[in-house]
């Protein structure tokens, strides 16, 4: 059979595995006793804990264990070392021409080379995550669920592809070592480092909207994969697996980017900066521009009074990064002369980078939306200004779900709007020294968009509203009404006093006892079943009772505070009220004795 | 057959102001089953359209084709041709065996019996790692792997330069046969015109990015020839009027020219005149290449010092 010449071929391949050998023998024995050491060495800390000191050992739940897993995330972080190993051959001369001479496409060279790597970085990856996993499967001090390592491998793997896709662009674009790393750099991090700067400007200077969810948060530093992975915290892992392939496939995309690159990338290349004037010209202001940019949001963010010392030092460490970096890539002092005039290339780019915000800012800030135009409101004002719920209960979710279609409420949103739109261009409507109040809130247009804005009320005016809400109908349905039963999978009955174990029937019974005396009670003794205990003694003789379920695809947990306010329900759960507690101090009341059943 | 049609190559780099010409509006066909040889100066040209052959290159403009095939990206063109270049560049870590057995997974044609049979004829060690050899070895161990790649185009770029006179025949042997046996057509780059004049059947010079002359060798051999004349009485050039002469310089009573066309003709018109001495020397290929490229205009030690083109 003739072998492919054209888009993959199974000896180049082999070739490329082979080139790798060496790298990926020594980092595969790194990462692997890593990644059996991490998980080890937890079971033997937590194995030798001291009972005399009060303290159990502690055992990671499903979220913390993936930090046995950290050595093969460091790894992820690495792996762009591959693919400058593989096609290290572009950057001399002599090796460029041999691999170019060889009767195969460069598209087959390409593609052969980047699986060779690609088979390097999965087969280390998911070797050291089994040998990790098997270790966190038999220890006793952590949790283990094949489906989390499997998840882990991914969230690794993607990473790779992400990381490996900007120094293959990097490769591609450039002709030696130097430039390759300076702008593999550049790429990681530009379009964050914009990102981030825009951002900061807008959060800084327009009022009216919350930057990080403006966009469909792009600006959002949580969408950004490294930090995700950095800052990995339970709270926000849920946007792990779908950053991680968001950011797989732009890997990918520039993975393919850079196939397409190098089929152009003429051998000669091999050994200078840039494939020529033009592209150097190119580079290097783009490697500048973030410093640029740096200055025009200071600049933009002090306006109208930056301090000049600080515009001075910027504008020197311009100068220094856009000439520092045409000298040492081309090592040639002449260079620097002939580089001067495309300083306005840079200067372009920040005007270009004002341009967008100033844009942003007229859109946002200039147009005036009518109460005509609204055809309701929600998600106005956190019902904590006037009910002691949980942001994570069913309550807060009912309540920020409620569409407020008052015309008294539109006005009031109309008005309040007009006046952030006013203190934004800087004429606000009041006194500096009045209280006034910034309000998050979703906008229904009648033309269907619906838009998050921060509208600005005065203290009368936040009353006015506060009480149109509090009072509302829709309000107190949403934040006195319990939970659906069938919406309902788990029920927590506790007490600070400790509590027999009770059955699923016995579970069954209290809540349905306790349904009907929450439906009868008034506004006030909701309000302070919803708001729990304050203080040890309120807490003496009482119990609290949490519901956990599903509402729209979204979780909740609902906490009660069952006191003698609900006769009924106080009682029932007073017989099976039982021992002291296990220890003198715990978090929340609840000891480790409590049950959960589902309803 | 090779053919190079207008052919345009230019380079520059990051920090090059101006564009350097190598190739500029070149053209030449490479007939198949011949020796090619060329020549020329330092950065003439040479080695950039070796590249361009080979596929490594891609010109800027204009065309080249192996037997009416573009080589750019052609794998089967450029698995017709293999190119042995002036730097030389082996796989980290291998051994001539290893690069053999990258060299038969490459080149569909690769012949181990040959390579077998080669590496015995010059005597090196294909266990032996690579960085081990001197520069001379590692020009044979090119030259084998090259030579075992059963190409139908070799392309020895100041390969030969760098061998030793044993090694050298040894190589051209091995060329002839392969010639003479598969028709295989070889293109060999020198700065030494005299390395070439026993190898090569044609003959090239390049010179700024052109092709200034070509011709076969044997043509070029017995085209141009030294005449001295003498009279016993006062002369000038246009005696010598109807004789194509290339060079001319007297010295008193002798006349020493440069004559091209039929020898017995011309050596017939001079002793019609009678001169007391008439005689006839042979030309080497530099002083052949030298008065015929000076017919064309252009002088090269001018040029070295700062003179331009006629």
């Amino acid at each position: 059979m003739k072998a492919n010449t054209r888009f993959f071929n199974t000896r180049l391949y082999v070739e490329g595995l082979k080139r790798l050998r060496v790298l990926g023998i020594g980092l595969l024995v790194l990462v692997l006793i890593a990644s059996v050491l991490v998980p080890t060495v937890h079971w033997i800390l937590e194995a030798d804990y001291d009972p005399n000191l009060n303290r159990a050992p502690h055992v990671l739940d499903q979220d913390e264990s993936y930090i046995l897993c950290i050595p093969i995330l460091v790894f992820s972080a690495t792996t762009p070392i591959f693919f400058l190993v593989l096609f290290s051959y572009l950057f001399k001369r002599r090796e460029s021409d041999f691999f170019h001479s060889i009767p195969y496409t460069r598209t087959c060279v390409y593609t052969s080379f980047v699986a060779a790597a690609l088979t390097w970085i999965v087969g280390i990856t998911v070797i050291s995550a089994t040998a990790a996993g098997l270790i966190w499967a038999i220890s006793p001090y952590a949790v283990f669920a094949v489906s989390d390592l499997v998840v882990l491998v991914l969230i690794s793997l993607a990473a790779s592809v992400y990381i490996c896709g900007f120094m293959m662009l990097a490769i591609t674009l450039c002709g030696n070592l130097t430039t390759v790393l300076l702008n593999f750099t550049l790429f990681s991090l530009l379009p964050r480092a914009i990102a981030v700067m825009l951002g900061l400007i807008l959060s800084d200077r327009i009022f009216l909207i919350d930057v990080y969810e403006f966009f469909g948060g792009f600006f959002d530093f949580n969408w950004w994969l490294p930090a995700q992975i950095c800052c990995y915290e339970s709270s926000i892992s849920d946007m792990l697996p779908t950053v991680a392939a968001l950011s797989a496939g732009l890997g990918a995309l520039l993975l393919a980017l850079s196939g397409y690159l190098y089929h152009k990338r003429p051998s000669q290349m091999a050994g200078n900066a840039a494939q020529g004037p033009r592209a150097q010209h190119w580079l290097r202001c783009l490697f500048t521009l973030p410093f640029a940019l740096s200055l025009v949001t200071y600049i933009l963010i002090d306006f109208p009074h930056p301090e000049f010392v600080i515009v001075l030092v910027l504008a020197i460490v311009i100068l220094v990064v856009y000439f520092l970096y045409e000298l040492i890539t081309t090592k040639s002092f002449r260079c620097l002369l002939r580089a001067t005039p495309w300083l306005s290339v840079v200067l372009a780019g920040c005007i270009l980078f004002t341009g967008c915000y100033f844009a942003i800012f007229a859109g946002i800030v200039y147009p005036k939306t009518d109460a005509d135009e609204i055809e309701s409101v929600s998600s106005v004002l956190t019902p904590l200004y006037f009910a002691p719920v949980d942001y994570e209960s069913y309550e807060y979710k009912r309540f920020e779900a409620c569409r407020f279609e008052d015309e008294e409420l539109r006005e009031l949103v109309a008005t309040g709007l007009l006046n952030a739109q006013l203190k934004t261009r800087g004429q606000s409507p009041y006194d500096p020294k009045d209280k006034t109040y910034f309000i998050d809130l979703n906008i229904h247009l009648k033309n269907g968009r619906t838009i998050d804005r921060n509208i600005l009320l005065s203290q009368s005016e936040f009353n006015d509203l506060s009480e149109i809400l509090q009072y509302h109908e829709k309000t107190q349905e949403a934040l006195y009404t319990m939970p659906p039963a069938e919406s309902v999978d788990d029920i927590t009955v506790s007490s600070y006093h400790g509590l027999s174990p009770l059955n699923d029937q016995q579970k069954q019974e209290f809540v349905t006892i306790f349904r009907r005396e929450y439906a009868a009670a008034s506004t006030e003794q909701k309000s302070r079943a919803l708001k729990g205990a304050d203080t040890y003694e309120e807490r003496q003789g009482n119990f609290v009772l949490t519901l956990y379920g599903e509402i729209d695809g979204e979780s909740y947990y609902s906490r009660y505070f069952i006191t003698q306010e609900f006769p009924e329900s106080h009682a029932f759960l007073k017989q099976y009220e039982s021992y002291e507690p296990k220890y003198e101090y715990d978090f929340d009341g609840i000891p480790l004795s409590e049950t959960t059943v589902k309803e | 057959m090779i053919h190079a049609e207008n052919v345009t190559m230019h380079f520059q780099t990051a920090s090059m102001k101006e564009p350097f010409v190598a190739l500029d509006h070149l053209s030449c066909s490479i007939p198949s089953g011949c020796i090619y040889g060329l020549v020329g100066a330092n950065g003439s040209g040479k080695s950039t359209l070796m590249r361009l052959i080979s596929g490594v290159y891609r010109q800027k403009s204009g065309s080249i084709t192996i037997d009416g095939e573009e080589i750019w990206e052609n794998p089967a063109a450029k698995a017709r041709v293999v190119y042995i270049p002036d730097e030389l560049y082996f796989l980290p870590q291998s051994n001539l065996h290893k690069m053999a057995q990258f060299y038969r997974s490459v080149y569909p044609s690769f012949s181990m019996e040959r390579f077998e049979q080669l590496v015995k004829s010059f005597g090196l060690d294909k266990h032996a790692s690579l960085n081990a050899f001197s520069k001379g070895m590692k020009r044979q161990a090119a030259t084998i792997l090259g030579l075992s790649t059963m190409a139908e185009y070799l392309l020895f770029d100041e390969t030969f330069d760098g061998l030793d006179p044993v090694m050298r025949r040894l190589v051209k042997k091995m060329i002839y046969n392969d010639i003479l046996e598969r028709g295989t057509t070889a293109i060999i780059t020198s700065h030494s015109l005299r390395e070439l004049e026993d190898t090569c059947d044609q003959l090239a010079l390049l010179h700024r990015g052109g092709i200034v002359f070509e011709s076969d060798v044997e043509r070029l051999k017995t085209s141009l020839y030294k005449a001295q004349v003498a009279f016993d009485t006062p002369f000038t050039k246009e005696k010598f009027e109807g004789l194509d002469l290339l060079s001319y310089d007297q010295l008193g009573s002798v006349a020493t020219m440069i004559l091209r066309g039929d020898r017995e003709e011309n050596e017939r018109m001079l002793r019609a005149l009678d001169p007391i001495l008439c005689e006839f020397l042979p030309l080497n290929l530099e002083e052949v290449f030298i008065y015929e490229t000076e017919a064309l205009g252009y002088k090269f030690e001018e040029e070295a010092t700062g003179g331009d083109r006629k």
